[in-house]
């Protein structure tokens, strides 16, 4: 039924009717993804604003672009790419089963996110290091708290990641069906949340660039 | 679709049961648990909140009487009693309170969908409570910057609690919407995912349907709060230029410049008009059902109702810089959202026609909650029509920053949500606590509240015309100001202190009655909906006994010609009413 025919249902004249229900595994996916979607529109929202702020900001006679970008951002870049690729990839490993990929490719990606945390805070020390801290200009100061509240949205990623680890490194039984699928809800869950954070960054390093 | 809550898959079932009282009563994740914790929780700083109001009635009343009530008191005072009561009493009671007691049992679930992360949204907001009151005892105390926290002078010297007082504040408020988003993840998958069998969307009793649209404009629009309070700790901390312009302090240049303080207004009211919905909207749903069960009639209009309350929420997206009318904005941005203000009248209007209409020619029983129900209908009646006063620009330019403003938004936001919360609370308590109030102590509170709010709250729009200014200590002599304006000054808090004594009689109702209360019937109201078909009053954990219950209809199916009772409770299959079979639709 799509939603257009759920939300015009006349309620009063289906008296009796009933549905079918799913299988008990696909509603307790389906919660988790949601779940996971709504707390995308919720980390959405709080990005929408700060872009807009910085928005509204650039219209104020005093904003000066940054003068120079840390040189660290590009590097940085490719990293959290490689990362979102590694948690795709161990998405497909277990999808198709194997769990040799699925270690390989999910302990990569927590890695590779480190790694991108570590290199923004080089980024930061570039930064302080010429002189351009937060107080200096308001580019500035957008530019750590965007940097910041991203960063800070990746190590919630990484306590689920590393949740996570200690189940995908102790693996799975052939027979077991159950935990198979769980893991591998996880790992969904994990592929669309890094890449959700990647395109964050990208639309962030894009206004860096632009302005 | 899905219609199964986790928690109903077996071998969780049992893990989760708790055993001893703290896991029962403390560390509790059960949903009805919760709720009560965060309403005891929210009830209590509300009382807080209400004594703060009373003292800085009595300072208008007797401006020179209270040496304890300085100017800086006052502003404190009323910072503290406007946040409190719009986010720390009405919507964590709403959608804490009250999401998490009806949201699973009036969907049929077991529970919300992740119980611990529930658990972990009351510790979180307890947390932020005391981080809020904390702010009475550190240095300087609390902020005195009005609800509303404006830069620049929120955090200037000069205004009460500039540094300790305003960073607490800031500090709660993040936590608090933190603690907000872990319950409102909960109370949108719940809904969505976690319905029992035959509980489609539109089969849902009005009241989830209000609490589900809150909760979600709750999680798209606390962020701009949450924005805007990290921006202006930094500011104030660090030193950053976001909100704070060059200005100067005492005859000395500050180190901030260019910031604007405009964009905090802006950021703040996008969320603070969403804010409003985020507490009307709970209110309209729980009132709709109200009604229908007292009135012993289906609701009037139940789609539009629906559809209403959606395009409501997302209207109020739209809306928010009808408060900023007086901030020197472009008239075409003016032009705008007054439109979008005004557009909102209409579906608003519509569910208070779909409102008066199930009343009309119900068979209404005048039960406490009944009471406070219609008393919800004049008053948000009252406080809707002001504000379409204070919609259009040039009604709002003289209006803005009067009595007339503290007058409109006590009767539409402040005092019908808490006429539909006093409604709620006497029309659940006999499921919560398995006993029954006194009713005559109930029709006291009512009357005594309704009039005695009214007669807060009418007088002070004229008070407004007459141009006597909000968040004024005192008036001293101003010319303007007849000297009748004190003596409805006086006459106004007479009455705040009669309605704020007579909570009384509502504490003293509800504390008796738990414990000395008759015992009360399972299904004292012949209510359709889930909540009162439990097998247990007050229902056990799991809610539901060894198996979840299946709907066949929706919730209003009061007085249906040829049943043999006035009302048919959601989960009768149509054979137990008509052996025959006559009913149209069967079961497949
Ligand atoms: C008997 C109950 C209440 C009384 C006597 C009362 C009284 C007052 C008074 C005297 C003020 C200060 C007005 C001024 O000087 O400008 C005020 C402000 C305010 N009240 Fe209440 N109030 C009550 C209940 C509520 C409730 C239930 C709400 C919930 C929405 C509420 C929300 C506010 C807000 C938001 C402000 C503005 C604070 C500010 O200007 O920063 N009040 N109230
Ligand atoms: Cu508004």
């Amino acid at each position: 039924m799509s939603l257009l025919r759920k939300l015009t249902e006349k309620p009063w004249t289906t008296t009796g009717q009933l549905e079918e229900l799913p299988d008990p595994y696909v509603i307790a996916a389906n919660t988790k993804r949601t779940a996971l979607f709504v707390f995308l529109g919720v980390v959405s929202s709080l990005f929408f604003l700060f872009v807009m702020a910085q928005h509204q900001r650039e219209a104020l006679p005093d904003w000066q672009p940054i003068t120079a970008l840390p040189s660290i951002l590009g590097l940085n870049t490719l990293l959290l790419i490689g990362a979102s690729l590694a948690m795709q990839y161990a998405k497909a490993a277990a999808d198709g089963g194997n769990l040799a990929g699925l270690k390989r490719g999910f302990v990569a990606a927590g890695l590779l996110t480190a790694a991108f945390l570590v290199g923004q805070v080089i980024g930061w020390q570039q930064m302080t290091a010429t002189g351009q801290v937060i107080q200096v200009n308001p580019a500035n100061a957008f530019f750590f708290l965007l940097t910041g509240a991203h960063g800070l949205h990746l190590v919630g990623g990484l306590y689920v990641w590393a949740r996570n680890s200690v189940r995908v490194l102790r693996g799975f039984g052939q027979d077991d069906a159950d935990q198979a699928r769980e893991l591998r809800l996880s790992v969904e869950l994990c592929t669309t949340y890094w890449h959700y954070l990647l395109l964050i960054w990208l639309v962030l390093l894009g206004l860096l660039l632009v302005t | 679709m899905a219609y199964v809550a986790i928690a109903d898959r077996d071998h969780e079932q049992h893990l989760h049961d708790p055993q001893t009282f703290i896991t029962k009563y403390i560390w509790s994740q059960d949903h009805k648990v919760i709720a009560i914790q965060y309403s005891l929780t929210a009830i209590f700083v509300g009382l807080v909140a209400l004594v703060l109001s009373g003292m800085m009635r009595l300072q208008l009343a007797f401006p020179d009487v209270f040496s304890f009530i300085a100017p800086i008191e006052y502003y404190q005072f009323i910072t503290m009693h406007g946040m409190i009561m719009v986010i720390y009493l009405l919507t964590a009671l709403l959608l804490g309170g009250f999401g998490n007691y009806l949201i699973p049992l009036m969907c049929g679930s077991r529970d919300m969908v992740f119980p611990f992360m529930n658990m972990l949204s009351y510790w979180v907001y307890l947390l932020s409570v005391i981080i809020l009151l904390a702010s009475f005892f550190v240095p300087g105390g609390p902020t005195g910057a009005g609800w509303t926290l404006y830069p620049p002078q929120a955090i200037t010297d000069g205004t009460p609690g500039a540094g300790w007082g305003i960073m607490l504040m800031l500090a709660s408020l993040a936590v608090f919407i933190v603690a907000f988003t872990m319950g409102g993840l909960n109370y949108v998958t719940t809904v969505l995912q976690a319905r029992c069998r035959g509980m489609t969307l539109m089969r849902m009793p009005l009241s989830v349907w209000g609490i589900f649209v809150a909760t979600v404009l709750g999680l798209l629009a606390f962020p701009a709060l949450f924005v805007s309070a990290v921006m202006m700790v930094f500011d104030s901390l660090l030193g950053t230029s976001f909100f704070m312009p060059a200005i100067l302090d005492r005859g000395e240049q500050t180190a901030f410049d260019g910031g604007s303080p405009i964009l905090f207004q802006h950021l703040f009211w996008f969320f603070g008009h969403p804010e409003v919905y985020i507490v009307a909207l709970p209110a309209f749903g729980i009132v709709s059902d109200l009604i229908s069960t007292h009135a012993r009639k289906n609701i009037f209009g139940y789609r539009q109702m629906v559809w209403a309350i959606v395009v409501i929420g997302g209207l109020s997206f739209i809306v928010w810089a009808h408060h900023m009318y007086v901030s020197g904005m472009n008239p075409y941005f003016g032009f705008f959202f007054a439109t979008t203000t005004l557009i909102i009248a209409v579906p608003t209007a519509i569910k208070v026609y779909n409102w008066v209409l199930t009343l009309w020619r119900g068979d209404i029983h005048l039960t406490v909650p009944m009471l406070f129900s219609i008393g919800f209908l004049f008053t948000f009646i009252h406080g809707g029509l002001t504000g379409l006063f204070l919609g259009n620009v040039v009604v709002d330019l003289p209006l803005s920053d009067t009595y007339f403003v503290v007058g409109h938004f006590h009767m539409v936001m402040g005092i019908s949500p808490i006429m539909v919360v006093f409604a709620a609370i006497y029309h659940w308590f006999p499921k919560m606590t398995g006993r029954m109030f006194n009713q005559t102590l109930g029709k006291i509170h009512f009357w005594l509240t309704f009039l005695g709010a009214y007669s807060i709250y009418l007088p002070m729009h004229y008070l407004g015309i007459l141009g006597v200014p909000r968040r004024y200590y005192s008036m001293g002599t101003t010319d303007f100001v007849p000297e009748s304006a004190q003596a409805m000054n006086i006459g106004i808090t007479y009455s705040a202190i009669l309605v704020g004594v007579v909570q009384l009689v509502f504490l003293v109702n509800i504390a008796w009655s738990i414990f000395r209360g008759e015992k009360a019937d399972p299904n004292p109201w012949k209510a359709n909906s889930l909540e009162w078909q439990t097998p247990d009053t007050p229902p056990k954990h799991g809610n539901w006994g060894p198996d979840l219950p299946v709907v066949y209809r929706w919730a209003y199916d009061y007085n249906v010609p040829g049943a043999p009772e006035d009302f048919i409770p959601q989960n009768t299959p149509p054979d137990a009413l008509h052996p025959a079979g006559r009913d149209h639709g069967k079961a497949h």
